[in-house]
């Protein structure tokens, strides 16, 4: 008996829920079109959405057969780097300047996540802001938060 | 013969020279800078060149507008991060160059590719001005969608093998493109109450999250050491290089020109294209497609300058913009009370003036592309925990940058963590910015198609010679597929 070798369930996963918000697109297209009778809003949403579905299927269908992939690094520093960025600076944004935030983000993405050398951590951090501010508000007159 | 030497005489000007040279030296340096794309830019300079007279102000923003095009490659080789949307294609195989420690070739290469196609767009420009708008001008809705059609085809230029996944990620895509109020329906579509995403998805949000913030985390999660960059002695690629693709640089620039020309589409559009006509017709690469070859950067990089001069054809002999940013130069002609239509008949003098800018800008893009290429390397020098950050930083401020909002900070690191799952799973990222690109032209003329169609379907617009090309067009398509998979 053959074993038919399998793709990481990460891959499942993300492949399968490719197809499940192909679905939801399909679904809110058919609404939007009955919602909109007439107006042609939910048409192309409609055709490409359909689209969507089809290629989720056969993309589900292609990562349950083929063959597995290398191992791909660790997931643990980008998900830390992500709730850091997300969940915390993008937040922080709403109400603290960026000239706050910024610092604050490459300091601890920089020494505490990644363990660089504090001293090093510390000149990107200040640098990169200021250089970010001549550039962008002085030089450019960007608005920035 | 008078008016090339008035060109000649307006090009050591000083009130064309200097402000020509400050242009291409911000746009070169602004271009590069994710977020901050040539529009912006040629807004901000045409706001602070309001109380300028005509020639420096013109020639400012010509200098910008050709500096830009070419300052979007420089991130896109090094960093993976398109600082314009023209630049996408260029990171297709500019990036796997640095990779392998060719960034500086790449770059130099990327601006002598810029120079040639700037000046064959300015030749176009000049000579064929009037031909071209004319042809231009009979494009018909049906037309515009057949081009999205074949653009969308670009799916398997740029999927890198992975067909099934490129064709999923330009429908998702295709379908995130759909999501806000658009300009034909008064209807929110699958905004879900969000108000934030009434104006919908910003495709400068999602590029700068799939490409930029996407690769930094990608980078992050592997431990592959950094690759020692090889900056060669000699400032110019061999004349050999240049000489041997000199096929392919003319092919570029005419889609370039040609695509430029046609209103609504860029030198985005053109990148894309010169890129895939490159896939198509180049057969002896020493390097694969998307994994380096030195083809895949000279078409995009080619067309996408070429696409300037095609883009100011229509602006300057129909009164119609050619891209996003002819139009602010429009609105900025419009300011200084220039009636815009058939500007080559009506103001010769200010045609001459764009012309001279043009030609002043492609020899200081000369001039500013080969300088400062070895401190540009030296950013991929910084160690990979210092420099990721940073990129993510950057990342947040060019997608604030955009429209000024912190949700568009969210949105980017959404679409920075998709971009990353998609690259870990090998998913090309390419094509969901693709889709959202296409959607507009798409969406746009497909509706006016079936408006105007009297049998009140997309089908019946559709002549038999289109439909042939269609059809033709997707099977050559489906065989090319076939033999890269063979």
């Amino acid at each position: 008996m053959t074993v038919k070798p399998n793709n990481s369930i990460g891959e499942r996963i993300f492949a399968l829920l490719l197809l499940a918000a192909g679905v939801s697109a399909c679904a809110a297209s058919v609404v939007l079109q009955l919602r909109t009778d007439g107006a042609n809003a939910g048409t192309f949403p409609l055709i490409v959405s359909v689209l969507f579905v089809l290629f989720a299927v056969l993309n589900t269908i292609f990562v349950f057969r083929s063959a597995p992939h290398a191992p791909r690094g660790s997931l643990s520093t980008v998900l830390l780097i992500m709730l850091l960025l997300c969940g915390v600076c993008a937040s922080l944004l709403l109400h603290v300047p960026l000239w706050i935030v910024c610092p604050v983000f490459l300091f601890f993405a920089c020494f505490v996540i990644l363990r660089q050398r504090l001293l090093a951590s510390l000149i990107t951090a200040f640098v990169t802001t200021g250089a970010i501010y001549l550039v962008f508000a002085v030089l450019l007159r960007v608005p920035l938060p | 013969m008078q008016d090339l030497i008035s060109v000649l005489q307006l090009l050591i000007r000083p009130e064309v020279l200097f402000p020509a040279a400050l242009g291409t030296f911000l746009g070169v340096y602004i271009g590069a800078i994710p977020g901050l794309s040539g529009t912006m830019a040629v807004s901000l300079l045409v706001s602070l060149t309001y109380t300028w007279s005509e020639m420096p102000a013109i020639a400012l923003i010509m200098g910008v507008f050709v500096g830009v095009v070419y300052g979007g490659s420089r991130s896109a080789i090094l960093l993976n991060i398109p600082g314009a949307p023209a630049a996408v294609a260029t990171g297709f195989d500019g990036y796997p160059l640095a990779q392998k420690g060719k960034a500086a070739e790449a770059m130099w290469l990327a601006c002598i590719q810029s120079f040639i196609g700037t000046i064959l767009g300015i030749l176009a420009l000049a000579f064929l001005t009037p031909q071209i708008a004319k042809v231009s001008s009979l494009f018909r809705s049906v037309d515009y969608l057949l081009l999205g059609v074949l653009a969308l085809l670009l799916v398997g230029s740029v999927s890198r093998g992975h067909m099934t996944k490129g064709l999923l990620g330009a429908a998702i895509g295709l379908f995130l493109g759909c999501v806000g109020n658009t300009s034909q329906f008064s209807v929110n579509r699958f905004t879900f109450g969000v108000r934030y995403l009434d104006g919908g998805i910003g495709f400068i949000v999602a590029m700068i999250g799939l490409f930029g913030a996407g690769e930094a985390l990608y980078q992050l999660s592997i431990d592959a050491p950094a690759v020692e960059q090889n900056v060669p002695k000699r400032i110019v690629p061999p004349i050999r290089t240049v000489w041997k693709h000199l096929p392919l640089m003319l092919l570029s620039s005419v889609l370039g020109i040609f695509v430029g020309a046609l209103p609504g589409a860029g030198g985005d559009m053109a990148a894309l294209l010169g890129y895939d006509a490159a896939k198509r017709t180049v057969r002896k690469n020493e390097v694969p497609f998307g994994q380096g070859a030195i083809e895949g950067l000279i078409a995009p990089e080619t067309a996408n300058n070429a696409a300037i001069g095609g883009a100011l054809i229509p602006m300057l002999s129909l009164g119609v913009p050619g891209d996003a940013i002819t139009a602010v130069l429009l609105g900025a002609l419009s300011m200084r009370g220039v009636s815009h239509l058939s500007l080559q008949n009506a103001r010769p003098d200010l045609f001459l003036l764009i012309l001279a800018a043009l030609i002043l800008a492609a020899l200081f893009l000369l001039l500013f592309g080969l300088t400062g290429i070895r401190l540009f390397v030296r950013v991929l020098r910084i160690p990979k925990g210092l420099l990721m950050p940073i990129i993510l930083v950057l990342c947040m401020v060019g997608a604030y940058a955009v429209n000024a909002n912190v949700y568009d900070v969210l949105l980017m690191t959404g679409f920075g963590f998709l971009g990353f799952v998609m690259k870990r799973f090998d998913y090309p990222v390419a094509p969901v910015v693709l889709g959202l690109i296409l959607r507009n032209l798409l969406e746009t003329n497909a509706i006016r198609v079936v408006l105007l169609s009297t049998s009140g379907s997309v089908f019946g617009a559709l002549t038999p010679f289109l439909a042939a090309l269609l059809v033709l067009s997707v099977v050559l398509g489906r065989i090319r597929s076939r033999k890269e998979h063979v």
